[in-house]
């Protein structure tokens, strides 16, 4: 942890004789590596959280969408443990986690842990609500969320460093390099995070022990302009991150999971008149280590590589009409304490399509189909339009059969795994009607999904436990969204609002899933005049069932929480930007999960250096 | 304390004449949980669910109603063991035992030393002795922690070199079953004056649960796959004396209970009876449950003319209940639902 440290600082003071010779910024030409999500997204919720957005919230990556989306987030306490996402009822293996156009959800379980992922890391982060396996492959089911690096081209300089310190002993630390030329740009971005996360429970004699964690990574996303038909970009990250697991009574056995994952991506873009092609290239690198208890030095693992490659080809055959073509190869190799050492290989095709039919109306199409000797495939597809009979109205439809893949633990598992097991496949339906008007956007999706062949881990008769294709689900419920900017003068104000209505149900059963509250919302309010700034954002999520047959002796109470800062820039052609941040300011009692209370008010003190 | 159901009945009707009689009156309540059978429920967080002899009054999570929810008997607790006035709880978890008394269940202490994943416990000469699964990755590293019942501070540990579950004492020595969740062939004898293995027995695959008859030591074994036995070994020379195969249709066989000349077990949601010299046993149930849960049988006792057995959740995120049988001629005299992951009955 030290030499992690060491390095660290190091890196500062390597960039000092930089932040000397800095350029005059230039407009700029942003670079990015999800070309779909803003070409084949319009017949679906997008949400963009922006760098002033991330910045607030860059404590973990649950904690950021916990306050800015409809999605449910459950944790053993503030950013301790295993943070499942739960989107649109689903579960969290249904929620795909997308670096720069890839996917990056867990070979070995599924899913990806949103404590794992350092806010810090990204320039933008999106949310996009429903169905994306047509595009984005497993478990794009309830939705996905994308995480952006964007470099830019133009002549400019910038240099940005963030600290803050607060409650716990929480400690982070961020820089940022953000570099182009003409031909060139480049944007890195190192961070460290700790916490002694020893919190005090609220009206209890207990603290959250166990509970440490810390992270730190390397983010870069570089583009070459080659010629001006010609581009190489490379998007690489590594994260290291230590968790300790919180414990539920003070003598439980202590644990802890290590991370480690590594990605690359390398891309080749030949623009032509009416074509883009794109050659991609990732290599990925997933490496679990959890230690079942820290008096000893043992530990299971589980590693694995990927390596994929990728070409995508799209062509505007009017400009009204636009097709693309992707075909995508991926090799995993995984092995671990409880895997054999395994291989898999996944071949896959996609045609999408947008095509403009008049000024109102336009649609989208897209169809997939996986090859694999793993388990069988069955053929994807979307579809959407969207009609618009005013300028302030629009209405939108969408249409897509989705699925998520059995994990090299499902299928490999030492004692238990079923090589038998079919990916899990939904349907689903939904509708939005959009409002635009003078800095107000508002939109309300009513949606319905069914999902089939869910994978449980249930006690057999071959083993202790073995996963099955065995539940029915489903879903269906109303998503809404609010956004506004309003200036009065020198004094803006952004407002974002979403809510989300959600009904997930067992269909044998016809029991609400656990941990899938029918309410939640979200809201905040930002405002800024001239060097001052202020935010307030709040949560609000509904009662949730902890037990499948819905027994409301063990709810979890509706809680409502509200965190609020205020922050102030000095400085004038550069920044130094002070910031104070009250979080649970109203002091609530809550959780996410039984028995696993989060903390009372408690506080941060950030300092911003733009340079 | 032990009360059959008539006289109970008899006694609900006339409480308060009970209550009357002198403070010597071996029958009167020695707490709120007295007459009455508890579950233990594993959790999550392990409950105790009271269940009046007359299965009138059920009660779920006495610990916290008498305790305080602040307090707790930890995650996953495996089992009780009872020492006089005392129920020792053991919570394997949070490697904790909660000592309580058992016909009040206000906390009097708790063990927290010299315990990884604890499982199972008996008493014997003023000491208790517990299992230790320790790792679940090494299955030689298990070992027993011996407490003085008086102090309640742990006076050794003793390495047993096998898989270390249930246990029983006799004439001095310890009896370890070896079975783990499908795994482990010994059983072991350790020798209490010294701490000291005696022997190790080999028994065959999974040797689950185990009871003493007669200086004889009935020990079951049934795993995942092959056929289910019961062996019995003669306690005077620590021999196989013999050993009865089942028919294939009967593996995996749990939870083996003697009461009187008859062993009970169960084989998934089935509940068979055999006389305990049996030396062959058919494929006939005694008890149909009718439970299409895999966690039928999770806890299963046979106990004054009553046989218990529990079903836990199949998703393990719902509640159990429990089915009470009548030993007589097997109908089913009550389904009580309790909490999460029932594991073992006791009685009070």
């Amino acid at each position: 942890m030290t030499a992690r440290k060491l390095l660290f600082i190091g890196f500062l003071f390597l960039c000092q004789p930089l932040l000397a010779q800095q350029d005059s910024i230039a407009l700029t030409e942003v670079v990015v590596g999800d070309v779909q999500l803003r070409k084949f997204s319009e017949t679906q919720n997008v949400i963009s959280l922006n760098d002033s957005v991330l910045r607030r919230n860059n404590s973990s990556l649950a904690t950021l969408l916990q306050f800015n989306s409809p999605i449910y987030f459950k944790e053993n306490g503030l950013g301790s443990g295993v943070a499942s996402a739960s989107f649109r009822g689903t579960t969290a293996q249904q929620t795909a986690v997308v670096w720069n156009g890839i996917n990056i959800n867990s070979q070995v379980n599924g899913q990806t842990d949103f404590n794992t992922v350092a806010v810090s890391g990204y320039d933008a982060i999106s949310v996009r609500s429903g169905g994306g396996s047509v595009i984005y492959g497993s478990s794009a089911i309830g939705g996905s969320v994308h995480l952006s690096s964007e470099p830019s081209f133009g002549n400019h300089f910038k240099n940005a460093f963030d600290a803050n310190y607060g409650s716990f002993d929480t400690q982070r630390y961020r820089y940022k390099a953000d570099i182009g030329s003409d031909k060139f740009g480049v944007n890195v971005i190192a961070y460290y995070n700790r916490s002694a996360n020893d919190y005090d429970f609220p009206n209890s004699s207990r603290h959250n022990s166990n509970g440490q964690y810390y992270n730190s990574g390397i983010n870069i996303a570089s583009a070459y302009k080659v010629s001006n038909r010609d581009f190489i970009k490379y998007f690489g990250e590594v994260y290291d991150g230590e968790r300790h697991f919180p414990l539920l009574t003070p003598t439980d056995t202590k644990t802890k999971y290590r991370d480690f994952n590594a990605r690359n991506l390398v891309e080749w873009t030949n623009v032509g008149s009416k074509f883009t092609s794109r050659l991609k290239a990732a290599y990925l690198h997933e490496n679990y280590q959890y230690f079942e208890n820290l008096d000893s030095d043992a530990f299971g693992y589980a590693t694995v590589e990927t390596v994929i490659g990728k070409y995508d080809f799209a062509y505007t055959i009017n400009p009204d009409v636009y097709v693309n073509a992707i075909v995508d190869y991926s090799s995993a190799n995984g092995r671990g304490s409880d895997i054999d050492s395994r291989h898999r290989n996944i071949g896959s095709g996609t045609l999408l399509l947008r095509h403009k039919l008049s000024d109102k109306v336009n649609y989208e199409a897209g169809i997939r189909q996986e090859i694999t000797n793993n388990y069988d495939s069955p053929l994807l597809y979307s579809a959407g339009i969207r009609y618009k009979p005013f300028s302030f109205y629009s209405v939108r439809i969408n249409g897509s059969r989705n699925f998520r893949i059995p994990t090299f633990n499902d299928l490999y598992w030492s004692d238990g795994g079923n090589p038998d097991l079919k990916p899990e496949s939904s349907y689903q339906a939904e509708i939005g009607n959009e409002f635009k008007f003078s800095g107000v956007k508002f939109s309300v999706t009513g949606y319905y999904m069914k999902i089939r062949d869910m994978i449980q881990w249930l006690p057999g008769t071959i083993a202790s436990w073995h996963p099955v294709n065995v539940n029915r689900v489903e879903s269906y419920g109303i998503e809404a969204l609010l956004e506004a900017k309003r200036n009065f003068g020198r004094h803006e104000f952004v407002v974002n609002g979403t809510y989300a209505y959600t009904v997930s149900e067992n269909e044998k059963t016809e029991n609400q899933l656990i941990y899938v509250p029918y309410h939640k919302a979200t809201a905040s309010v930002a405002y800024g005049y001239r060097k001052f700034s202020a935010n307030v954002q709040s949560l609000f999520n509904g009662e949730v069932f902890t037990r499948s047959d819905n027994n409301t002796r063990y709810n979890l109470d509706a809680y409502a929480v509200v965190n609020a800062g205020i922050g102030y820039d000095f400085g004038k052609s550069d920044v130094y930007r002070i910031g104070f941040q009250v979080n649970n300011a109203l002091d609530s009692e809550y959780q996410t999960m039984e028995r696993r209370p989060y903390p009372g008010r408690h506080y941060f003190v950030t300092l911003t250096l733009h340079i | 304390m032990k009360f059959n159901k008539l006289f109970l009945t008899a006694i609900a009707g006339s409480l308060f004449l009970a209550s009357c009689n002198s403070d010597d009156d071996s029958n009167a309540p020695l707490g709120s949980y007295d007459n009455g059978v508890l579950v233990l429920n594993e959790g999550g967080l392990g409950t105790v669910t009271y269940i009046s002899d007359d299965m009138q009054t059920v009660q779920q999570d006495i610990f916290s109603a008498v305790n305080g929810a602040d307090s707790d008997i930890g995650a996953y607790t495996q089992s009780i063991f009872f020492a006089d006035n005392r129920a020792f709880i053991i919570s394997n978890g949070s490697n904790k035992i909660t000592v309580v008394n058992r016909y009040t269940f206000e906390k009097v202490g708790e063990i927290t030393t010299s315990l990884t994943v604890p499982r199972y416990g008996v008493v014997y000469d003023g000491k208790a002795y517990v299992t230790n699964s320790n790792t679940f990755e090494s299955s030689t590293d298990d070992f027993i922690t011996v407490i003085n019942l008086n102090t309640l501070a742990v006076e050794t540990t003793i390495p047993v070199n096998n898989q270390a579950e249930r246990l029983i004492e006799e004439n001095g020595k310890l009896y370890v079953s070896g079975g783990f969740y499908g795994a482990g062939h010994v059983v072991t004898v350790i020798n209490t004056s010294n701490n000291q293995i005696v022997t190790t027995i080999e028994v065959g695959e999974a040797p689950n649960s185990l009871e003493e008859r007669d200086g004889m030591l009935y020990v079951l074994c049934g795993s995942w796959s092959g056929a289910s036995k019961l062996v019995k070994i003669q306690l005077s020379n620590n021999q196989i004396a013999g050993e009865v195969t089942f028919p294939d249709t009967m593996g995996n066989a749990q939870n083996l209970d003697i009461d009187g000349g008859l062993a009970y077990f169960t084989v998934g949601p089935k509940i068979y009876k055999i006389n305990v010299g049996a030396t062959s046993v058919t494929d006939t149930a005694f008890i149909e449950t009718g439970s299409d849960s895999d966690y039928i049988g999770y806890g299963f006792a046979v106990e004054d003319g009553r046989i218990y057995i529990s079903e836990a959740a199949e998703d393990f995120t719902s509640d159990g209940k429990i089915f009470i049988y009548a030993e007589n001629n097997g109908a089913l005299l009550d389904e009580i639902p309790v909490g999460l992951g029932p594991n073992g009955f006791y009685f009070n």
